[in-house]
């Protein structure tokens, strides 16, 4: 008689029961399933007997668990207990394991919040992932440029339903001055900007108006920094700055209609002040014709699509756009809609807002990151296989005791996993110590508390679980196939040829990777004092530079250069329009060369004769005239 | 002598009423009769367990018969102490009985 045939009971029920082991192992369980079930069956009928022996089935399983994680915790406790026993006994060993996963994880962690940070950039705007960057493509060339046409933003709300909002944002080209009763100081971050600005972005208003702050012209929007620099105990709105027009020292006077929120950090452009884009009209000689012309490139163009628009599929009919309003000549310029999102890693177009990150990067920083923690699992497989002996007549006794592979395997798990746990909770601290410095390493404010919130630490938490899992796999199932017999003789040989050979490339893969990244920081260092050293054509040392707005100065530096020469330590003086590296000014040659048509491009600036002695600058052809 | 708790003390009585010993099945009948409450085999073994750490119950396998496909069964016996645990914590039971007054009144 099969015992199949003996049963009467649902099959698949009584699988369910056999695989609680403890039950069917230490009671019989199966045994008194059926017993009863077959009691049922006789009073009250097999359909009954069934859904009986079903519920009952499942409603053991739940007590089986609540014992199986008493036992679990049970055998946690104790190998913890003996973790720490080793710990104590093994104190080098456990030190320079404890310190190379502290190490890594340490550096991991860093590099995990520098990327974190990076890929945070412009995320915080509640529509972001719907806002797009007009970027443009010149005639025959291949680099995009993210400067357009002024009236481009205009044209593309009108013409394309899909575009809900769109903005122009355009840095002052110049440092400006800005001045409120005896307050005056020069300010860098003066933005033009379109009225949809404040509808795009958010950027939140702590007093004024979203939907009329930026209408009139001459209307300026101030960030709460500059309302404490300006008004320490005034009420700065309604009130009335002056702001300089370009290259002059005429003043404008700007009625604040609104204080913003300081910007985030982890914003691809910042400023202090936002100008209508209007009064621009009245700040040019021409009116407002002179501004609103496809004749030349000079705001960035933000626009919020409607969210189910596919930006492909709007980029599609830029090319008819184009034509109609600049003519066939438009025919090889291209627009391309760059995400918000991607704009601080997209890499540096010609003439970002501020400097931007490259996705390049973040890949680099990744893969160092996984391979400075891979070292340390590497080195933590290599030193516990290698102290291995050391644990042999424990996992002898063990055996002997009762405990099967399995049991051993999750004893030294548990082990590896306290150990990388516990070198978490001290990288935790290291993290918080040296968070400060960090910041200022990679020249970024980051945020005031690394760990601020909870979701950070489990996903780390996470991860030092896996960590565990990883360096403490191989060494677990290696120790616990030692064969009793032989380590209670003493005639344990560790290991067969095929693992000798997979724990020695392990040795040479670790060192090999570490040894691969010493170069490249010997690498990228030597590259960066290049940088530093290298010869730029002039001399930059022992220079110091004065930006002027005055206008005496500037039509007629001589006298005070005069002035200069005197001290005798000024060796030279010079006055020019840019620096050596600050010239943006481009124009363009068109010529024709033997039949063909021909065109370059080129960076021009103004500078008086003296420029090329101070910089100390070698002309390669031609003259100075005096 | 630890006051065993009502469901440990349960089954050591129904396990007495059964002579001292009794396989699985027969004790979660007892058991339920006793307490008028259905019991789930999970939480009696788990019980049982507990009753065999302690060192109340004792348990070990029948003889396999071959009526039963070959299998044994577990038989479960109450210890010395087992039983010496369940009379001190009747009497205990008793003992409170009698102290409350509205029990003998409202008899």
């Amino acid at each position: 008689m099969t015992a199949k045939k003996f049963y009467h009971s649902p099959g698949l029920a009584r699988r369910l029961l056999s695989q609680m082991s403890v039950y069917s192992e230490k009671h019989s369980i199966i045994e008194d399933f059926e017993e009863t079930f077959l009691e049922i069956q006789n009073s009250e009928g097999s359909f009954r007997a069934k859904c009986w022996y079903w519920s009952n089935t499942l409603k053991s399983t739940v007590g089986y668990l609540k014992l199986i994680v008493s036992w679990r915790f049970t055998m946690i406790m104790n190998h913890l207990k003996i973790a720490y026993r080793n710990f104590i006994r093994q104190k080098l060993f456990s030190f320079i394991n404890i310190a190379s996963l502290t190490v890594g994880i340490t550096c991991g962690m860093l590099i995990l919040f520098f990327i974190r940070y990076e890929l945070s950039y412009d995320r915080y705007h509640e529509d972001a992932q719907d806002i797009y960057r007009a970027v443009r493509e010149h005639q025959g060339e291949s680099t995009w440029y993210n400067s357009s046409e002024h009236p481009l933003a205009d044209s593309l709300k009108q013409d394309f339903p899909e575009v809900l909002k769109a903005t122009r944002v355009k840095r002052n080209d110049e440092v400006g001055v800005v001045e409120y009763s005896s307050k005056r100081f020069y300010e860098e971050k003066i933005y033009f900007v379109d009225q949809d600005f404040l509808e795009i972005f958010t950027f939140s208003l702590l007093a004024g108006n979203v939907s009329t702050a930026l209408v009139d012209p001459f209307s300026v929007l101030i960030t709460q920094a500059m309302a404490d620099k300006y008004f320490s105990n005034e009420e700065p709105l309604g009130k009335v700055i002056q702001i300089n027009e370009w290259y002059s020292e005429k003043k404008q006077n700007y009625e604040i209609k609104g204080i913003l929120q300081n910007i985030p950090e982890n914003s691809h452009f910042a400023f202090d002040f936002l100008l209508s884009y209007n009064s621009l009209y009245s700040l040019k000689r021409g009116g407002r014709d002179s501004v609103e012309t496809w004749s030349y490139f000079e705001p960035k163009t933000y626009i919020k699509l409607a969210s189910f628009v596919n930006p492909k599929d709007l980029e599609g009919k830029f090319p008819a756009f184009l034509r109609k309003y600049k003519g066939e000549e438009a025919a090889s310029e291209r627009i391309h809609l760059q995400p918000l999102t991607d704009i601080h890693l997209g890499g540096n177009l010609r003439f970002e807002l501020e400097t931007n990150s490259d996705m390049r990067i973040i890949y680099m920083f990744s893969a160092i990151a996984f391979f400075i923690v891979f070292i340390a699992c590497l080195n933590y497989i290599n030193l516990s296989v290698a102290r291995s002996t050391k644990r042999a007549i424990e996992v002898g006794v063990r055996k002997v005791v009762g405990a099967n592979k399995r049991q051993l395997i999750r004893q030294f798990l548990t082990e590896s996993v306290a150990f990388s746990i516990l070198a978490l909770l001290i990288s935790f601290i290291l993290v918080d110590l040296v968070w400060k410095s960090f910041g200022s390493l990679i020249g970024r404010e980051l945020m005031s508390n690394p760990f601020g919130n909870l979701g950070m630490v489990l996903v780390f938490l996470g991860i030092a679980v896996i960590i565990g899992f990883f360096s403490g796999s191989y060494p677990a199932f290696f120790i616990s196939s030692f064969q009793p017999i032989q380590i209670i003789k003493g005639t344990l040989r560790i290991g067969s040829r095929n693992s000798a050979l997979f724990r020695n490339s392990l040795v040479v893969v670790q060192f090999a990777v570490s040894i691969i990244l010493i170069i490249c920081t010997i690498m990228i260092q030597n590259q960066l004092s290049y940088i530093r050293n290298r010869n730029l054509g002039f001399d930059k040392d022992q220079i110091i530079t004065v930006y002027t707005l005055d206008g005496n100065l500037k039509r007629n530096p001589e006298p005070f250069k005069k002035e200069l020469i005197e001290y005798p330590n000024i060796l030279g003086v010079t006055s020019s329009l840019d620096l050596p590296t600050t010239i943006r000014r481009t124009s363009s040659l068109e010529w024709i060369d033997k039949g063909e048509e021909r065109k370059s491009e080129f960076y021009f600036t103004f500078v008086d004769s003296d420029y090329f002695n101070v910089y100390d600058m070698e002309i390669l052809e031609g003259r100075i005239d005096q | 002598m630890a006051i065993l708790a009502v469901r440990e003390e349960i089954i050591l009585s129904a396990l007495l009423m059964l002579e001292g010993s009794s396989h699985g099945a027969a004790l979660r009948k007892k058991v339920i009769e006793l307490s008028e409450k259905e019991i789930v085999y999970g939480t009696l073994y788990n019980l049982l367990e507990v009753l065999i750490k302690k060192g109340y119950v004792r348990s070990h396998k029948s003889d396999p018969k071959p009526v039963r496909g070959g299998r044994s069964k577990t038989i479960y016996n109450i210890t010395k102490r087992g039983k010496a645990a369940l009379e001190e914590t009747l009497r205990m039971h008793e003992h409170i009985t009698k102290s409350i007054p509205s029990f003998e009144s409202g008899k």
